[in-house]
């Protein structure tokens, strides 16, 4: 029980935490060399730490969250554009994580930034009933590559604090 | 259990694959890009505007039933107005070649670049 309430509560600041980055990454000024519209990402970081800490469901409980902050704050097309990208590159780093032994946590990062861009692309195509919008997809992919690289490697660097943080919390109750 | 790396030989062999994916497309296309002839505005998938780079020089403003204001000027193209939150459709800037494309997606608005005939083909000669 005290470890679920536990789990739960961790999950509630992962969220906020994921919610703060995504606003603070909209007031940073976007680059002329940059894809429009391309953001980093930081707050992947919080589901990367959910989904290789916590399990499936603050996974995608985070996931949700940042779509919903999206919906409120930029507009329906952004909140489903943010909830498709966001699923899609949650199940794929809580099965990379689960079944893969090989790829390290840049890996893991490149990946699910990548896939999280391919989910956006796809809604976006879907959307405007078109295709052309896929001339975005090349960029996006050199994008996804640096901003996987930097979730994976923060990830990575914060994990151990992140889990001593947690163990001292947990021999608290 | 082994400790996940921070970094291995998996994950450079991923990243190097992507990297010479995107930059070898973004590489060819800017090099065999034609200049574009035509623009072809869909809203909603449907083809509702086209516009002769060609003979586009001094700026012509266009709007759309949605409020999406293009201009095209000088043989390019660009989205000048939306009401989107995001304005990433302005951002896109000038259109010029062949396959560019810039879209507003929250008006469902797509602008692309396109070559081939400057029109429709209204006369054959041989």
């Amino acid at each position: 029980m005290k470890a679920k309430t536990y789990r739960i509560a961790l999950t509630g600041l992962l969220g906020a935490c994921a919610v703060a980055l995504s606003y603070f990454e909209s007031l940073l000024p976007t680059a002329a060399f940059l894809p429009p519209g391309a953001k980093p990402g930081f707050s992947n970081l919080a589901n990367m730490f959910a989904a290789s800490m916590l399990g499936p469901l603050p996974a995608f409980g985070i996931a949700l969250l940042k779509a919903g902050f999206a919906a409120l704050t930029r507009g329906g097309t952004a909140g489903l554009m943010s909830l498709c990208g966001g699923i899609f590159s949650t199940a794929v780093m809580l099965l990379l994580f689960k079944k893969d032994r090989r790829l390290g946590f840049v890996g893991i990062g490149v990946i699910s930034a990548v896939c999280h861009n391919l989910g956006q692309l796809c809604v976006a195509a879907a959307l405007v009933g078109n295709l052309s919008v896929l001339a975005y997809l090349p960029a996006l992919l050199l994008f996804g590559a640096v901003a996987g690289t930097l979730t994976g490697l923060v990830c990575r660097a914060v994990l151990p604090a992140l889990r001593r943080a947690t163990a001292s919390f947990r021999n608290n109750r | 259990m082994k400790e996940r790396k921070w970094i291995s030989k998996t994950d450079g062999i991923v990243l190097g694959v992507l990297v010479l994916f995107a930059a070898g497309f973004l590489l060819w296309r800017a090099v065999a890009a034609q200049p574009g002839m035509r623009a072809v505005v869909t809203v909603d998938g449907e083809a509702v505007l086209q516009i002769d780079l060609q003979s586009a020089e001094d700026a012509q403003s266009y709007t759309l039933q949605n409020g999406v204001r293009l201009i095209a000027e000088n043989h390019t193209v660009r989205f000048a107005a939306s009401d989107c939150p995001d304005g990433i459709c302005v951002e896109t800037g000038a259109l010029q070649k062949v396959g560019e494309s810039a879209a507003c997606v929250p008006n469902r608005t797509v602008v692309t670049v396109v070559g081939g005939e400057p029109r429709d083909v209204d006369v054959i000669a041989y």
